[in-house]
């Protein structure tokens, strides 16, 4: 099936640049569905609405939910590969005889949903899970630069991980905003001043990185010059 | 109680009687610390124990752990404010080393349970102060696990936040500023104008 998985972060990080809109015309435009799993529905939606500042936020995503541009997914079989996938992540990293907890069921459940739907790819804006995905072995040399602690590597789960998560993309909201200003769905907010555009283009990269997305300077630059703009 | 002190105190929790021997000795090591830079009166010295705590924190991702990691933050605040007791202070950690050596996790408990109340008489609005301190502590230990190599859903769910509070915090962290190693921005890009033509 067609689709695109979601983690929580892209989400939160469009909504807060008020960006939310973009996931219909994109949807319509990749012609797929943009799906969601159970476990970031309930980060997106239900924790936000126990909390005071985040209701009306919960209630925006919500909007996105009821009119089918983001579709809940809640299979047994995805939620039992979310554990196992959770399960050997969570024992691929040990430090002084414990294994460290990097992950998070709500972001295998993305991972979990991507495999089991044979998505296209994945949408995560934050920094572990994809390095979980793309480079596993550079987690182990974050938490052994930042805890000055020895960390063992099981090499063998390690492996099998790598198996388990090959050929999954990874994109961010960074990438989706890229591409709807290549668009020209951002187009309303210059009011046909061409001028403008880089400043367009350059706010929203920032706007999504200054909400969560982990993206670098220099890759706002890269997009930038990709985009003529330097 | 002030009601705060019941929100922030659910964090102050260990399994029953139960606490595991590697989180002990390190809550005992931070204790002993503590107590040094209380008697060296160096808020310095209380805030440098309270980071070093999350390396506990983001090990054992327990909110006990957590929360002495806060508690120690608030303590470094306050004597920065010259409005922590330091005697009574070392008193508490004191009573609390002891009743952990002995294992008796719950006065344990009980003593950083009151020794919280305390620090919320000291000042009519100081429950406020904590609660600022405390909420924006728990979020910014939150944002050292990231740091560590934790997933900000892991850290948010063992530091009792959401993710909606704690992205924008970890976005303006310079670790938040590391390129993918493997994959540049460039044929992200690419794969993005596939999907979406």
């Amino acid at each position: 099936m067609k689709g695109l998985v979601f983690d929580a972060g892209p989400i939160i990080s469009l909504t807060m640049n008020n960006l939310l809109w973009l996931l219909e015309p994109l949807r319509l435009k990749y012609g797929g569905q943009f799906i969601i799993p159970e476990s970031v529905r309930v980060e997106l939606i239900d924790q936000a609405l126990e909390s005071k500042k985040f209701k009306f936020e919960a209630l925006q995503t919500q909007q996105y939910i009821r009119n089918g541009t983001l579709t809940v997914v809640n299979k047994k079989e995805i939620r039992d590969e979310a554990l196992r996938l959770q399960k050997l992540a969570n024992s691929a990293f040990s430090v002084r005889g414990q294994p460290v907890k990097i992950v998070h069921k709500g972001e295998m459940g993305v991972l979990a949903t991507a495999k089991v739907q044979g998505a296209d790819a994945v949408i995560i804006d934050e920094r572990n899970t994809r390095e979980l995905v793309e480079h596993p072995v550079h987690i182990a040399k974050i938490m052994r630069n930042r805890l000055h602690a020895n960390v063992a590597t099981n090499h063998s789960v390690l492996k099998k991980l790598r198996t388990e998560l090959k050929g999954i993309k990874v994109l961010r909201s960074f990438e989706l905003v890229t591409i709807a200003f290549e668009q020209g769905l951002l187009d309303r907010y210059i009011e046909s001043k061409p001028e403008l555009r880089k400043v367009l283009l350059e706010s929203v990269l920032w706007g999504v990185k200054l909400n969560g997305c982990a993206v670098s300077d220099k890759e706002i630059h890269q997009v930038m010059k990709l985009e003529r703009f330097a | 109680m002030v009601p705060v002190l019941n929100a922030m105190l659910k964090y102050v929790v260990w399994q029953g009687d139960n606490m595991k021997a590697i989180v002990k000795r390190d809550i005992l090591s931070v204790l002993k610390k503590a107590q040094l830079a209380l008697q060296k009166k160096d808020s310095d010295m209380m805030k440098r124990t309270s980071n070093e705590t999350i390396h506990n924190a983001s090990i054992f991702q327990d909110q006990g752990s957590i929360s002495i990691a806060v508690l120690t933050y608030a303590m470094s605040k306050l004597m920065h404010r010259d409005l922590l007791d330091p005697k009574r202070a070392q008193a508490t950690l004191q009573m609390a080393e002891h009743q952990l050596n002995e294992n008796d996790v719950k006065a344990f408990t009980n003593t950083i349970h009151v020794f919280m109340d305390h620090i919320a008489k000291v000042d009519r609005k100081f429950p406020e102060y904590v609660m600022n301190v405390t909420e924006f502590a728990h979020l910014k230990k939150a944002c050292l696990m990231c740091k560590h190599g934790i997933s900000v859903a892991q850290a948010a769910d063992a530091s009792g936040k959401t993710q909606w509070e704690l992205l924008p915090i970890v976005a303006s962290q310079s670790f938040n500023n590391e390129a993918s190693p493997d994959v540049p921005a460039r044929q992200r890009v690419k794969w993005a104008r596939e999907f979406f033509k």
